[in-house]
């Protein structure tokens, strides 16, 4: 079930909600339980049992890790909690990626698994690693109460794409969540604004981006392969804050603060700052667990740097199990290092448009890598971007298509930007009078007509997809 | 604001989007209950089946899922709402349609469609009828796209079918193509097409008639000597239904010299009729219909003569607008519609061709004929 479907709008949600607010206390837990796994298990009939394994056996590990007063016992549970983690991860995702590139290197006939990978599986793997971790490390106590790990492993706001909530965030809220109206209300907001930006803007953008690639590339000339990148770039932003938007509005109608995942990452003016504030929760994963236990920036600049490769190549192939994804992270690296090394103090001298334009491109090399899963292919459409393929700079047809999504693209720019949010916040702090009205009328307003748009678009449904069901 | 204000603030957002939700939610409950007491088979009857296979496999959840969206209460007025908002956002194509100038509808369609395969395929079945009725005329009718290219949306991209004709002409021979482009698009300026529908009108066809006459080397007759009849006002074709705004209908105009003779029109062997259109059609769903009474397998066109020519059409829909112009030159017309005809479709031009100088007449849309045009 996705969020942008009228069963989890018009069915799901409503009978969750009521049976939750109806809930006392401790029961509201098993509610959202209940609602969770009957959430996923709609999904993933299947693979709900894997869930609960994982689930299941990270509290045991927390549980015993805890227990043991032995460092060096700890530290084997902790080795059997990660490599268990990391087999059901590497099996379920990455086996057949693992089986046909040995096959295709070696000449190899080994039979693919064709299995399909469960949804949400690189988030919730990494949700309880976290949390084995911290026990380890004695960041957290280990949770005593099943119930109270299970709803923190399966809850469904966060499930299929995010924000990756650390378990000592989630830890006070599993327990005790006080019921507050202007958190809901905040919740609510937040939810409206997810769906609006997945559903008005991502799903039309992705139209765009099917139309281009639906073209032989060798025929499409620069502008139009420029259009489908900046719709394939705004797309899979709106589509993921979009996702992470509604997440963290459906948590905070639960009572828990999600952290944010993103931070207008599009006016990034380097690319360090651009992953600053593109999926923060993963990053910030990342460097806790990874970045950081390697030796960071602390072991000297070659350490540095091969740390910074094998954390984006983790990256790359978290996001999917593909050679175009790895090869995504590693041009990531590459220019991290480059900007470590020199660039950024060259960048800091630089206007920060320049700056920005800058990072905007390398992105944008990225974004056709990534979703372009056969690296070939990737390379067809980046040579017509750069006219290589002989087809024009323009054509007829470039000029249709920049009329037709030209409204869409300028909503989505100014979108994807924090105007609205600084306008939004210099009315509502307006001393005056005319400035908090208006504020509040447009407040009253905006937010029904986003959700009945969204709800015409969703009826019409004549493209829904969902983007990183890979992940 | 204070803490009381910003509070009762927050209440009045949550009221009032919830407010939105639940509404929908009960008044798609209840209309579900509504329309299963109603029809007796409504959308109770027609929810998926729970199987156990069914529930692993997860194809329940995914009908579950269709069944609630393209059931939804008043489905039709979101979707409208959704087309209104396309407008707004200056979208000038919704479902492929385009919104042209001058109240025109045109279907998209782009030279990519067609593969030079799927070209190739299909004139070769072409050459075979040839091959078998040396005497085949092919009448490929560009598409309004093509053809009143003025009335798209600035820049938007069409399926210019001129070279397609030309590849038909040096496939199949010049004298076995009718070409009608240069005749339609010399009067693009008159209503050639229709508004709604993606086909050709009746003057359309009249033009087509008279470079068909001059192929067979016939006089072609002056139908336009009368005033045509408007039959109806409010004609709504195919691509209306696509775009769902609430457009006016358009005239259907009949040209009444086209029943000066008398003929009996026998449709699939058990419907006899003495004229080529059906006025009960103008009051249903679809108007089109009135020409040739809709979509038949086989018409067999008959009329008192002394000549013995024969014609044997083979056609799309847009050919039941010509066959009225055509008839009066022949003695018998058999007309075939390939999309519902099922059978060999030699052995019946065999059997129909009793002199054995039976004429053969294709007509055809280019972008139905390269998609669909096959004799089996």
């Amino acid at each position: 079930m996705v969020f942008s479907s009228t069963l989890f709008l018009f069915r799901f949600l409503p009978i969750f909600f009521i049976f939750y607010f109806m809930a006392p206390g401790r029961m509201k837990n098993v509610i959202l339980l209940l609602g969770s796994l009957f959430f996923y298990a709609w999904g993933e009939p299947v693979y709900v049992l894997l869930i609960l394994f994982t689930t299941l056996s990270d509290y045991w590990y927390g549980r015993v890790i805890e227990s043991n007063k032995r460092k060096g016992a700890k530290t084997f549970f902790l080795v059997n909690s990660i490599l268990i983690n990391l087999l059901v991860l590497g099996f379920f995702k990455y086996a057949d990626f693992l089986t046909e590139s040995c096959n295709r290197l070696l000449g190899t006939t080994f039979p693919l698994w064709e299995l399909p990978v469960p949804i949400g599986i690189s988030f919730y793997t990494l949700q309880c690693m976290s949390y084995v971790i911290d026990c380890y490390r004695g960041k957290v106590k280990a949770q005593r109460n099943f119930l109270d790990f299970a709803v923190y492993v399966t809850m469904f706001p966060q499930l299929l794409l995010g924000p990756i909530v650390k378990y000592s965030l989630a830890e006070k809220q599993l327990c005790r969540r006080e019921p507050d109206i202007i958190r809901i209300s905040y919740g609510c907001k937040r939810f409206v604004t997810g769906l609006a930006k997945k559903v008005l803007l991502a799903n039309q953008l992705g139209m765009l981006w099917m139309e281009v690639t639906g073209n032989d590339f060798a025929e499409l000339p620069v502008m139009i392969a420029w259009l489908g990148v900046a719709a394939l770039g705004l797309q899979i932003y709106f589509e993921f804050s979009g996702f992470a938007d509604m997440a963290i509005g459906l948590g905070a109608c639960l009572g828990f603060d999600f952290p944010e995942n993103f931070n207008y990452p599009y006016i990034s003016a380097s690319v360090t700052e651009f992953w600053c504030r593109w999926n923060m929760t993963l990053t910030g994963w990342l460097r806790e667990y990874v970045y950081i236990p390697m030796g960071g920036n602390r072991k000297g600049l070659f350490c540095q740097i091969i740390n910074i490769l094998v954390v984006w190549l983790l990256a790359g192939i978290w996001h999917g199990a593909g050679w175009n994804y790895l090869l995504w992270g590693i041009w990531f690296a590459f220019w991290l290092i480059l900007e470590k090394l020199f660039l950024k103090n060259l960048l800091k001298k630089l206007p920060g448009q320049l700056g920005n334009m800058y990072t905007l491109f390398i992105v944008a090399i990225g974004w056709v890598v990534f979703a372009i899963p056969q690296i070939s292919e990737g390379i067809r459409y980046l040579s017509a971007m750069f006219g290589l393929n002989g087809a024009g700079l323009y054509s007829r047809e470039s000029f249709y298509f920049g009329l037709k999504y030209m409204v869409l693209f300028i909503i989505s720019f100014i979108a994807a930007t924090p105007l609205f949010h600084r306008i939004a916040e210099c009315m509502s702090h307006s001393v005056t009078g005319y400035g908090i009205a208006t504020y509040r009328v447009l407040e009253k307003l905006i937010l029904p007509i986003l959700l009945i748009a969204s709800i015409a678009h969703i009826v019409d449904g004549s493209y829904n997809p969902f983007l990183y069901f890979q992940l | 604001m204070d803490i009381y204000g910003e509070k009762k603030n927050a209440v009045r957002t949550v009221t009032f989007l919830c407010t939105i939700m639940l509404v929908l939610t009960i008044a798609d409950l209840f209309y579900r209950v509504v329309d299963f007491r109603e029809e007796g088979k409504g959308s109770f009857m027609t929810a998926p089946k729970m199987t156990e296979e069914s529930l692993i496999s997860g194809s329940f959840m995914k009908d579950c899922e269709e069944n609630v969206t393209n059931r939804f209460v008043n489905r039709e007025n979101w979707i409208t709402l959704k087309t209104y908002m396309d407008v707004a956002m200056l979208k000038k194509e919704i479902n492929g349609v385009y919104l042209g100038k001058d109240r025109y509808l045109l279907e998209k369609h782009t030279r990519a469609e067609f593969s030079s395969e799927k070209v190739e395929k299909t004139l070769e079945s072409m050459q075979q009828l040839i091959k078998e009725y040396p005497d085949t005329r092919f009448m490929p009718i560009p598409t309004k796209d093509c053809v009143l290219s003025e009335k798209l949306p600035a820049f938007a991209p069409y399926f210019d079918q001129r070279l397609l004709i030309e590849q038909m002409k040096n496939v199949l021979g010049n004298e076995h193509v009718i070409d009608v482009y240069p005749v339609l698009k010399a009067h693009e300026q008159e209503k050639i097409y229709f508004y709604t529908d993606s086909r050709w009108t009746g003057l359309g066809a009249y033009y087509g008639y008279t470079e068909f006459a001059k192929a067979y080397k016939l006089p072609a007759f002056n139908y336009l000597k009368q005033e045509p009849l408007k039959v109806t006002e409010e004609f709504k074709g195919n691509l209306y239904s696509e775009v769902n705004l609430p457009l006016k209908g358009e005239d259907i105009l009949m040209f009444p010299r086209t029943l000066e003779k008398k003929y009996t029109i026998t449709y699939d062997g058990n419907k006899t009729s003495h004229s080529f259109y059906a006025p009960d059609c103008l009051t249903g769903e679809n108007k089109y219909d009135y020409f040739m009474d809709g979509t038949h397998a086989l018409t067999i066109i008959e009329r008192e003569s002394f000549s013995q020519e024969e014609l044997f059409v083979i056609k799309n829909s847009y050919g039941n607008c010509l066959i009225p112009f055509l008839a009066r030159h022949y003695k018998r017309v058999y007309v075939v519609d390939l999309s519902c005809f099922d059978g060999s479709l030699i052995n019946l031009m065999k059997e129909c061709d009793t002199t054995g100088q039976m004429d053969v007449l294709v007509v055809y849309d280019c972008v139905d004929f390269v998609e669909h045009f096959s004799i089996r």
